[in-house]
């Protein structure tokens, strides 16, 4: 293993620590223009115009897909949430009140929160809008920023005390058909979103042996995937609260004499900045990141080789050309000598690169260079457009190629309990067939020394298939692998 | 007005926006956005918790009373503020950054972000004068300390805004704070006052208390002029755009 993490030449392979790959996200975050930490407190970025315009993209696509797949409808929420409304969601999570931020807004002696999640302020809106008669199901989602006072480390865009974008959607149903359809819904949404991304993922049901799970969620869908330092990172979650919160918030459907009370069924959604840093790890490497053209919002990084007027008026030209088919570009004027100019656009990851000199302006031919993957070609000046919008499609394609390939790489079946131990203490994300007795799991458990990530929610048969620890029929697929440092 | 879908939110002056209304507002904020991108500015996201000691530096500018203190659960010693309507202090870090880094100026920025102001319980509270403005545009030039024309700029484009917006009955008003002025464009509904666009012209007083600089072609070091302003969600309630305009 080897890598260099001063901030002029780090390598990234595919056998990384983890600390390595922080320092290697923190380093190109910056360079690639992403977000900056510099902040007067821990825990916080800045995003730079770049990273904004890329994150804006993939919550765009969130969204439409949040919308077209399950129903869901945008809600703008506002950053506070009534003490006394936040206080009753305690009720069901340990110690969170002082994880979070409180604020006299009107009074000194009257104090309200900086909303953490969606469920306190979502569940009073829901109450009152059963009351008001307004039928169900309700499917709603916002972006915003969260505060979460975290005490352990914090990472740009992993982990971070204001958190933004922080995307979370509520759904309330009245029957558990259609509770069920709304949780199968949102898992389609992760699987469409993921892979739209270019993310490979797995999805994965985390089993009820955490009692601290158990207080809070019925059940908890989560897509997870594995970067390059053999840690398992959680994307998303769907948590299947059931009856918790719609208890809580008096969510109620009938109110009957005779009848007990009815609870709408709840279920939440969710997914943080992370899934950008993660998207921009999958495609790192020692000289930055490399955005998947559909993505970035800078498709061509047009590079004068240097200062002249000709030049730039030919650089200019392709601008506007290429803006006309709607292919997104930039130039970086010769303000910098050409290497170092070279080196942002690399870190940025703008999938490709186009260098304009003399050279160019004469022949008329130009190359169409990527940061990897896939050779650099040489096309007429008229061709420019088709031949980026193949390109564009040719990328994307390797691209999530080679994101795939080293996924599996790093996922493991073992056939005994030998290559099990050994592919769990090589930190591999490890599944292994069980039955369904309990002592099964926990002798696993204690035989890789590892968490248990979670039980497979694929298709997955099971036909003929036996339990790794007591050779009995296998009933479930269960994961194993080791987590991100302080990840819950 | 009609764009608030409700005015039930448990907590006092704080609103939620639903799917029509909020097409219509989101709508209104692109235009005015892109008013804004149109001359030079770019857009960034900063935190909305924004450190005592940012705030700090405008001390001979504003009051603290004007914004909304927060303090986390654990810790109750250390205090925030909420992203404070129009100082655009939160942009300080980065702004330092990328001058330092040789970014030319001037330097536009711009943020379409939640901002807070404190309300006193005397005043009315409604969504024109609410605590959080969930649709406020806030935007800042550092620039060249002897362009001063800057400032002069962003008012023009104030009222050009404006009057793309058909709001065409505003007033202005001035203050003087030492080497800092305040201007605020203002409306007035049944003799009550709605702000409108609120504009910092802060001179160099900020970026020599940021320490915030650049050196000239002598090799000078230089504090660029800071402009900060706000756009305030009330021209989207208030006002109209007309199509294709």
């Amino acid at each position: 293993m080897e890598t260099k993490d001063n901030k002029t030449n780090i390598i990234l392979i595919n056998e990384i620590s983890e600390q390595e790959l922080v320092n290697w996200l923190r380093y190109y975050l910056v360079a690639g223009q992403i977000v900056n930490e510099k902040y007067s407190s821990k825990g916080a970025s800045s995003w730079y115009p770049y990273g904004y315009s890329i994150i804006k993209n993939i919550l765009s696509i969130a969204s439409d897909i949040l919308v077209r797949e399950a129903g869901f409808k945008e809600i703008v929420l506002p950053s506070f949430v009534h003490g006394e409304d936040f206080m009753k969601e305690c009720s069901n999570i340990k110690d969170f009140s002082e994880r979070v931020y409180w604020s006299p807004i009107y009074r000194e002696d009257d104090l309200h929160v900086v909303t953490p999640t969606i469920e306190a302020q979502l569940g009073v809106i829901y109450e009152g809008w059963l009351r008001e008669g307004k039928r169900l199901p309700y499917k709603y989602f916002t972006v915003r920023a969260v505060g979460r006072c975290e005490t352990g480390r914090t990472i740009p865009l992993w982990k971070e005390r204001n958190i933004w974008p922080f995307f979370e959607g509520l759904t309330a149903d009245s029957s558990i058909k259609d509770f069920l359809k709304t949780i199968h819904d949102q898992v389609i949404f992760m699987k469409q979103f993921f892979k739209q991304l270019g993310i490979p993922i797995l999805i994965v049901e985390r089993p009820r042996i955490e009692k601290r799970l158990q207080e809070y969620s019925e059940k908890r869908i989560e897509a997870i995937t594995i970067t390059k330092d053999k840690r398992v990172v959680i994307l998303a979650n769907i948590y299947d609260l059931g009856e918790i919160f719609s208890k809580v918030y008096d969510i109620i459907l009938k109110k009957k004499k005779l009848f007990p009370k009815s609870y709408a069924l709840v279920s939440a959604i969710g997914f943080s900045g992370r899934v950008l840093a993660v998207l921009l790890s999958i495609y790192g490497d020692e000289k930055g990141f490399l955005m998947n053209p559909h993505i970035s919002p800078i498709q061509v990084g047009i590079i004068p080789i240097y200062d002249s007027i000709s030049i730039k008026n030919q650089a200019k030209k392709i601008l506007i050309k290429l803006g006309k088919e709607g292919i997104s570009s930039r130039i970086f004027s010769a303000n910098s000598s050409f290497g170092e100019r070279r080196k942002i656009v690399e870190a940025m990851g703008i999938p490709f690169i186009l260098e304009v000199g003399t050279r160019e302006i004469e022949s008329g031919i130009y190359v169409i260079k990527t940061r990897s993957l896939i050779e650099p070609i040489k096309v007429n000046f008229d061709r420019l457009v088709p031949t980026l919008k193949k390109q564009s499609n040719f990328l994307n394609g390797k691209m999530s190629k080679k994101a795939s390939d080293d996924f599996y790489a790093l996922n493991k079946q073992p056939k005994d309990i030998k290559e099990f131990v050994n592919f769990t203490k090589n930190g591999y994300l490890t599944k292994i067939s069980l039955c369904n007795k309990n002592n099964c799991l926990m002798r696993a458990t204690s035989l890789s020394q590892v968490e248990v990530i979670g039980k497979d929610c694929g298709r997955s048969s099971k036909k003929n298939i036996k339990c790794i620890i007591c050779a009995q029929k296998a009933k479930r697929y269960i994961y194993f692998g080791i987590k991100w440092k302080g990840e819950k | 007005m009609n764009l608030v879908h409700s005015t039930d939110y448990h907590l006092p002056g704080f609103y939620y926006f639903t799917s029509n209304n909020l097409l219509q507002i989101r709508k209104k904020q692109q235009k005015l956005l892109e008013l804004l991108r149109t001359q030079g500015f770019e857009e960034y996201h900063f935190p909305f918790l924004v450190p005592n000691e940012l705030l700090e530096k405008y001390r001979t500018v504003i009051s603290k009373e004007n914004y909304i203190r927060v303090f986390s659960g654990k810790n109750k010693r250390v205090f925030y503020y909420m992203r404070p309507e129009a100082i655009f202090c939160q942009s300080l870090p980065l702004a330092s950054t990328l001058i330092k880094s040789y970014k030319d100026l001037p330097l536009k920025m711009l943020e379409a972000s939640p901002a807070f102001k404190k309300v006193d319980l005397g005043e009315k509270i409604d969504l024109l004068n609410s605590p959080e403005e969930s649709f406020a545009i806030q935007g800042a030039i550092f620039s060249k300390n002897e362009n001063s024309s800057v400032e002069k700029g962003i008012l023009l484009l104030s009222r050009e805004i404006l009057k793309r917006f058909n709001i065409n009955r505003f007033r202005t008003s001035r203050k003087n704070f030492g080497q800092a002025q305040y201007f605020e464009f203002y409306t007035k509904q049944n003799k009550r006052k709605i702000v409108l666009i609120k504009l910092f012209d802060l001179g160099n007083l900020i970026c020599q208390r940021a320490n915030i600089y650049y050196f000239n072609e002598k090799s000078q070091l230089i504090f660029p002029r800071m402009c900060s302003f706000s756009f305030s969600q009330n021209i989207l309630l208030l006002g109209n755009i007309n199509n294709g305009n």
